[in-house]
This record gives structure tokens, C-alpha cells and sequence, in this order.
């Protein structure tokens, strides 16, 4: 047959450069290509932003910090400190502390509503219950910050509402603490508790409950039993994302702590603009491996309750 | 002493969808009974309601003579077997078996015993440790059916258990499922659009279509003499024919279609002279066979479809021209029928059921 028969796919075979491997390995060739080309912005990112300056944290670590300079060479002070001094343990203890008390409060709230979303059948509720569920993110920070000082002030409108009610015969001192730290961030981690309990409610075979249903068991036998077991993953979720996020918070014990929270992220920050770059170093890393556990330690029980 | 099961008149509206209208029915004690119709029949509403999971509009259910208007679903002496089964996934086969007899506070030495026992009458002895995303389609069928019997409930529902598995596995269960029923005498209520299990395992069938049942009884009755269109038409394999009413005279009635004038029997008497026979392609006698039949007529083979037991011939009969299905049974030896043929076809005046044409 005359070559001109087929100006197709002779005109293909002129364009394509590698025509003479075989189509099928250059199919190969780019389907295996095509995940990383995607995943290269990513890296060059996580590099940049991320690799690098732990690197470089990593080696101002091993510095020390003296009459207002640095001094660079290998030393394990820095460390020493943080490991024996007093001072610093009582930092770490009361970031794992108010990070706990925060993820525990949010936890609390954040159940529950998880599964009033769930069980609301209209559909415009449950758009607008998510919405409010949401709206601490649209909120920002300092906006938010200022916000509860002025709920939670001493003549604030919840300490009126409570002496009025007779509840209280003093004003309650619910902000400039670790109450208000606490109040707030639960607030504004309420939607990383909610939404990835929710999806493992709404993954949930409706015909399991109704089966606990029938073979007897009522409302709280169900939850115990079948429910709560089987959304465990989305509660371990939620409770690794409060945890760390509650961590690394920054603004928030800095605007309604009142100085008397004093959180490792405080620290880090007061070390950075000491320019004492060996305690923000070893601040900033025990942060990251204080993350690094608790998620390890969540996903541990995660193993030992999932079928 | 009473039925175990009883409606009366019940009717149950999904806001402007009815799907059960007036519907009336008595299951007897230790009796196998099903609800048989196409999917959006009414038949799994009418099993929720019996379980509690729906309550009726209308009319009443009564389980063991007591009036269920007010009991949930954990206080009524029923268990299910659901549609796919809702194992509890996290939980082995032991604990999904002891979950019932664990929430009605069962002693462990007897709560042990009995699921010992349900687990080895479903054969489940040597797989009580396992979970349920290790079992086969089967074995999940299994626990399901031991978990509810292990409650030992008055009435046991079942929401198309078997249709999740395969055609052989589905066959062996009906026969297992039967036994079991047989074992324990409980009362079986079985959800299924698949008319080969009810007939094979029911006492009683109820036919429902559009929310209603068109007719309750025996299988055989059932298969033999349905009593409506739907149920000639849903249950085996029927040709419909156009007749035309010559007189009726009780339960028979002469019809007939084209040059060939016969007698039928009636399953609704029509009010027009055009009407409806409905015969089963099995009913059909073909060639020698159907010599000396009541009724008999030629028809022209068109096509010979072989099915392994039996041969499916397309035909036209030769009085009024309509095409028929002929199922006649293969017996392994002799050649099929050649299409072009024009053979003799003949059967029972009980083989035709008369239905109004609407």
C-alpha cells in the first residue's frame, strides 16, 4: 500500500520525537512521570520553606547565646537547659497541659454537635448549623481575640448574665488567664473537631444502628457500643489536629493570657526577638517533636480500639 | 391461640408516596410466609413496619395478638435479618452473635451456651473469632441469621438475606434457611423479588404490587391459578393473549381468539367482550404431545432457543396469528423442533386463566 494513503498517521509519526521507542514504554515512561511533575511545586516548597530552615534551626541549636551574642560553636547548653532547667520544664509541661485542657474542652463540645449534624434531616439546618460551626476560620484572629476579652471581661456581658442569675456573688476571671486561652482556642478549633468526626458519622451504615435497634438495645447501648467504636477514627482525627494546632498556637495565649500563659510558641517568639537564636532553635524542635508524639501516641490508639 | 403476626387494614404514606395501602394479612405460628413482589412494591415497608423501624398510618399490627401502635423496635419480640446484612464490623463473630443476649442482660454462662448453640446451628462453631471482613457472602449471611436467632424472637424477619450472593450459594442457603426454619419452628417472614426462593422455601406467599397484595396463598396456588394479570405475568413465565368473551358460566368461560373457540378458566371475570388469557410457555403441548388435548390448534415454529433442560420455541399460532413462547423439556436426545415446521399444539382448559384487558 502507497505510503501517501496515510496522512495521518504519517504526519504523527514526523511530530512525535521518540518514535522509534515503542508507544506502550512511552506510555509507561509518562504515567510514571506525571505524579511527580504534580507533586514539584509541593517539594520546592516544602523545601524551601520547610527542609531548609529546620536544617539551619538544627545546627543553631547546637550554638549558644551569651552577653547578647551568638556564639558559634558545638555546644549541647542550649539543650542541657531545656531538659534539667526548671524554668523551661514548667514551660513544656503547661503548653502539653493547655493544648490538652483546649483539645479535651473541644472535644467535649464538638462530639456532640458532630452528631446533631449528623441526625438533623433538614437539609437547610444542617447548611447553616455547618456554617456556624465554620465561622470562627472566617473570623480573624485579632478580631476574635478582642472579642472574647470583651465577653469574658469582669463587667463583661457573662459575668453580668451569672451575678444577675445569682450564680455567682463575684465577677468570675475568665480572661488574661489560662480560662480564656482556653475558651478561645477551643472555639476556634471547633471545626477541625466537628467536620472529621461528622464524615466518619455520615460513612456509618445506617442499617447498623438499626440492627442494635432491633436486637434490643436502645439509644445509649447503641452509641456505646456500635457508634462511638466505629467513628473512633474520626474522633482520633480530630483530636490529633486540636492537639498540635493547640501546640503551636501563638496569638491567642499572647492576646488572652495575660502573660500568665506562658506557651513555648511565646517563648520561641520573645527568643527570636532576643535574636537568641539557640533557644528558638531547641524551642522550635521540641515543639515539632512534642507534635510528632502526640500524633504517634493518637494513632497508637487508634490501633489498639479500630476492628 | 394467636396468629404471630397480624395486619389489619394498614396503610403507610411517604409524604405524597403511598407505599402500602390498606394491606391485610395473617401470618400463622411457626410458618414460613413472603412477601413477594417487583422493588417499590411495598414489601420492605411492610416488613419495617412489622419490625418497628416504620409505624402506620393506618390500621393496626399485631404481634403475637398485642397491638404494636406504641412499641420501638428494641421491645418488640421480632429480629431481623437485614439486606446486606449490618454486621458490626468491629466486633468478631462472637460478639455480634452475643450482642443481643448482652444488652438484655444475659447470665455469661447462659449467654455462652446460646450463642454456642446458634453459631453451630449455622455452622459457625470454628469461626467465632473472626471478623466479619474475613467471612465470605455466606458465612456474613450466616452470623446475620445467628444473631437474630439467638434472641429467640417470636417472628424473625429476613430483607432479602440471599440477594448479595451468588446464583449456586443463593440456591444452597434456601435449602439451609428452610432447614434451620424447620429446626427452630420460629415464624419467618422473608422479603424477596426473587419468585424461585419464595416458592421453594414458603408456606404462604403474599404478592404485593403498588402497595397492595393482589394475592395471598400457597406457592402452588400461586403458581397455578394466579388470581390477577400481574401475578400471571410476574411469577414464572406467561404468554398474554387478546381473546374475545363468548359467555361466562361460573369459573369457566368460553373465549375465543381468531378461528380457535375455547374454554378457560376464570381468574376475573371481565366486564368487556376484549379480554386477557394468560398461559404458561410450560402449559403448552407441542407435536405429538398435544394430540388429543382439549384444546389444540397449529403454530409455525419461528425460532428453537435451547436452554439446556428445556428447548424455548418462538411460534405463531396459526388461528388469530400471535406470537407465543412454547417451553417444552429438553430430555437430552431427540433434535429440537427445526424453525419453518408447522407442528400441532394443544393443552388443559385449566391452563388459561381469563383476566379483563385493562
Amino acid at each position: 500500500m502507497p505510503e501517501t494513503a496515510h496522512p495521518a498517521s504519517s504526519l504523527k509519526l514526523a511530530i512525535a520525537p521518540d518514535a522509534s521507542l515503542p508507544a506502550r514504554q512511552r506510555g509507561a515512561w509518562r504515567r510514571r512521570s506525571i505524579p511527580f511533575l504534580l507533586l514539584l511545586p509541593t517539594l520546592l516548597l516544602m523545601g524551601y520553606t520547610f527542609i531548609l530552615p529546620l536544617l539551619t534551626f538544627f545546627q543553631y541549636s547546637f550554638f549558644t547565646y551569651r552577653r547578647g551574642r551568638l556564639v558559634e560553636e558545638f555546644s549541647l547548653e542550649t539543650y542541657r537547659r531545656f531538659l534539667f532547667d526548671g524554668y523551661y520544664r514548667t514551660i513544656i509541661l503547661d503548653t502539653l497541659w493547655m493544648s490538652a485542657l483546649v483539645t479535651i474542652v473541644a472535644v467535649i463540645i464538638g462530639y456532640p454537635l458532630a452528631y446533631a449534624l449528623w441526625r438533623l434531616e433538614r437539609p437547610w439546618m444542617k447548611r447553616w448549623l455547618s456554617l456556624i460551626i465554620f465561622s470562627p476560620i472566617i473570623v480573624s484572629v485579632v478580631v476574635r481575640s478582642y472579642g472574647w476579652t470583651v465577653l469574658l471581661a469582669d463587667q463583661g456581658p457573662l459575668n453580668w448574665m451569672l451575678l444577675k442569675l445569682g450564680l455567682i456573688s463575684a465577677p468570675l476571671t475568665l480572661v488574661f488567664n489560662l480560662t480564656g486561652v482556653v475558651i478561645s482556642l477551643s472555639h476556634v478549633f471547633l471545626p477541625f473537631i466537628v467536620f472529621p468526626i461528622y464524615a466518619s458519622m455520615t460513612r456509618l451504615d445506617p442499617a447498623l444502628r438499626e440492627a442494635a435497634m432491633d436486637l434490643g438495645a436502645g439509644w445509649w447501648f447503641t452509641f456505646r457500643r456500635v457508634t462511638l467504636p466505629l467513628t473512633l477514627p474520626g474522633l482520633v482525627a480530630a483530636t490529633q489536629i486540636a492537639f498540635t494546632l493547640a501546640l503551636g498556637a501563638f496569638v491567642t495565649p499572647a492576646m488572652l493570657g495575660g502573660g500568665r500563659v506562658q506557651v513555648l510558641p511565646l517563648q520561641v517568639y520573645h527568643a527570636t526577638t532576643d535574636i537568641n537564636w539557640p533557644v528558638a532553635a531547641v524551642g522550635g524542635l521540641t515543639l515539632l517533636l512534642m507534635a510528632f508524639v502526640s500524633v504517634a501516641l493518637f494513632n497508637r490508639l487508634l490501633k489498639y480500639s479500630e476492628a | 391461640m394467636h396468629p404471630d403476626v397480624e395486619f389489619r387494614s394498614v396503610t403507610k404514606r411517604f409524604g405524597s408516596y403511598l407505599a402500602v395501602s390498606d394491606v391485610s394479612f395473617v401470618v400463622p405460628r411457626g410458618s414460613f410466609f413472603s412477601l413477594l413482589g417487583p422493588s417499590g412494591c411495598g414489601k420492605s415497608t411492610t416488613l419495617r413496619m412489622t419490625s418497628g423501624f416504620e409505624f402506620p398510618d393506618v390500621g393496626e399490627i399485631l404481634i403475637a395478638g398485642e397491638d404494636m401502635s406504641n412499641v420501638a423496635p428494641y421491645r418488640r419480640p421480632t429480629n431481623m435479618v437485614f439486606q446486606r446484612w449490618a454486621l458490626f464490623p468491629h466486633m468478631t463473630v462472637y460478639d455480634n452473635v452475643a450482642f443481643g443476649l448482652t444488652v438484655d442482660r444475659v447470665a455469661p454462662a447462659e449467654l455462652k451456651t446460646r450463642v454456642g448453640e446458634a453459631l453451630e446451628l449455622v455452622g459457625l462453631t470454628s469461626f467465632a473469632a473472626r471478623k466479619p471482613k474475613q467471612l465470605s457472602g455466606g458465612q456474613m449471611q450466616r452470623v446475620a441469621l445467628a444473631r437474630a436467632l439467638v434472641k429467640r424472637p417470636k417472628v424473625l424477619l429476613l430483607d432479602e438475606p440471599l440477594g448479595a450472593l451468588d446464583l449456586k450459594l443463593r440456591v444452597q442457603m434456601q435449602l439451609e434457611l428452610k432447614r434451620i426454619q424447620r429446626e427452630v419452628g420460629t415464624t419467618f417472614i422473608y422479603v424477596t423479588h426473587d419468585q424461585g426462593e419464595a416458592l421453594t422455601m414458603s408456606d404462604q406467599i403474599a404478592v404485593m404490587n403498588n402497595g397492595r397484595i393482589e394475592q395471598l396463598g400457597s406457592p402452588q396456588d400461586i403458581y397455578d391459578r394466579p388470581m390477577t394479570r400481574f401475578v400471571a405475568n410476574f411469577i414464572g413465565n406467561a404468554n398474554i393473549l387478546p381473546v374475545e368473551v363468548d359467555g361466562i358460566s361460573g369459573t369457566q368461560a368460553r373465549v375465543h381468539m381468531g378461528s380457535l373457540s375455547f374454554v378457560t378458566d376464570v381468574s376475573e371475570p371481565p366486564a368487556t367482550r376484549k379480554a386477557l388469557i394468560a398461559i404458561r410457555y410450560e402449559r403448552i403441548r407441542i407435536g405429538e404431545a398435544a394430540r388429543g388435548l382439549p384444546v389444540m390448534t397449529r403454530g409455525l415454529v419461528r425460532d428453537a432457543i435451547f436452554a439446556g433442560s428445556a428447548v424455548h420455541y418462538l411460534m405463531t399460532l396459526e388461528a388469530n396469528q400471535a406470537e407465543i413462547t412454547v417451553e417444552a423439556a429438553h430430555d437430552g436426545l431427540s433434535q429440537p423442533i427445526a424453525p419453518g415446521t408447522t407442528v400441532d399444539l394443544g393443552w388443559e382448559p385449566s391452563a388459561t386463566r381469563l383476566f379483563p384487558d385493562a
